[in-house]
């Protein structure tokens, strides 16, 4: 059982949970899309999960999600994968150096840099880093957008993973 | 030792295997397609190549329509015709040789019946034998009624070119005495009240002496393209 501080995890709800932003991810790319931007429910789950347990099973999980978010939706199989371990891993990093889980603005302002984060290693994965400068205005209103889904989602998350 | 970078250890696994797996799938999945793949669904990406494939069809279409019509425009300039209209053929047999063709211009357009119609070249039609409102009728060098007098432009020797065959004309009353050889151009001799003279009909295809005529029998490849044609010109 993993524990992080004095918050444990309730196992049982971690995969209702995981099918419930598979499904909010279906959701969301067919009709939340903002100019054509749809956001990554799959993205926000993870950074809060590596956020409140982190460690081997957040990198785990997040290799596993990504893939599967790649199989589902049709990416290039791999991208989301590499990305969700690079993203899951650095928030484990930072998590341990600062109390971010005190402060809810810290959080969202850690979505906003891992949606960023998201889409700069998915231009690496796809060795394509050349398109950023394109895709710059597209992934600031990601990021926004991962970072309000984020806040709305938030108490919902720890209430049911953490209790 | 290792214990304590565990971590790092099953990070860099998971990326290499995320790397390896993508590799082999980027054979099947075009790299450069990032843009949609992450921003766009994968329905909207979808339909977003064939929306970009059909307006490049139709781009394609617009520049060769455009390039057509630029050819028009450049024989309008250098013809001493009086041109009355360019039209879009929009009927035509689709199997065989047109023995007449429906065109987008009418009375409204001021076509009247008799009037001579082009190709892009400057090469002989046909002419307009039924006017209605915004169409008009013409019929083809091809048709079984279609008779032109003739002119070989080397000789200057007249004849009668005959439709009525399968993307050929048929030159008669040609004297077996005639110079005519295998490649001469045909205009339209001015001669009848049908066509102004110098038009381009065709060229000597074959031709054949029958001892119990007195003329030869001629075949003319006509200049149009008839499965070609998409755009004539209208003279009076």
């Amino acid at each position: 059982m993993n524990r992080v501080g004095k918050i444990s995890l309730r196992l049982p709800n971690l995969f209702l949970t995981i099918s419930f932003f598979f499904f909010l991810q279906w959701v969301g790319t067919k009709y939340l899309r903002i100019n054509k931007i749809a956001p990554d429910f799959i993205l926000i789950f993870l950074i809060f999960f590596s956020l409140y347990t982190g460690g081997m099973f957040a990198i785990s999980l997040a290799f596993g999600a990504g893939l599967l978010q790649d199989i589902l939706f049709r990416g290039l199989i791999g991208t989301n994968s590499f990305s969700f371990c690079l993203i899951s891993y650095l928030i484990g990093l930072l998590k341990n150096k600062w109390e971010i889980k005190e402060s809810f603005h810290s959080q969202i302002t850690l979505v906003f840099l891992g949606s960023f984060l998201y889409i700069i290693f998915s231009a690496l994965f796809y060795q394509n880093p050349w398109a950023l400068g394109l895709l710059i205005p597209k992934i600031l209103i990601f990021s926004i957008y991962n970072s309000l889904l984020f806040s709305l989602l938030f108490w919902g998350l720890k209430r049911t993973l953490y209790g | 030792m290792l214990w304590r970078y565990r971590k790092e250890i099953l990070l860099l696994f998971f990326l290499l295997l995320a790397s390896l797996i993508g590799i082999k799938s980027s054979n099947s999945c075009k790299i450069l397609r990032m843009k949609e793949s992450l921003i766009l669904p994968p329905q909207e990406e979808l339909l977003s190549h064939k929306r970009i494939e059909l307006e490049r069809v139709f781009i394609d279409e617009l520049l060769a329509e455009n390039r057509r019509l630029r050819e028009i425009l450049q024989l309008k300039e250098r013809s001493p015709y009086s041109f009355r209209r360019v039209s879009k053929i929009v009927r035509m047999e689709p199997v065989g040789w047109p023995t007449t063709v429906l065109i987008d211009s009418g009375k409204v357009e001021l076509i009247r019946e008799g009037m001579t119609v082009l190709d892009k070249n400057g090469s002989l039609v046909g002419r307009v034998i039924r006017v209605d409102g915004n169409t008009s009728l013409v019929m083809t060098l091809l048709h079984p009624e279609s008779r032109i007098s003739g002119l070989i432009q080397r000789t200057r020797e007249l004849g009668i070119l005959l439709g009525g065959h399968p993307g050929i004309l048929e030159l008669k009353y040609l004297p077996k005495e005639s110079e005519i050889k295998r490649g001469d151009v045909m205009l339209t001799s001015g001669l009848s009240t049908l066509y102004p003279k110098g038009l381009p009909i065709g060229k000597v295809l074959r031709l054949r002496g029958v001892n119990s005529s007195l003329f030869l029998d001629v075949t003319v490849n006509p200049a149009v393209s008839f499965p070609k044609l998409e755009e004539v010109l209208i003279i009076q």
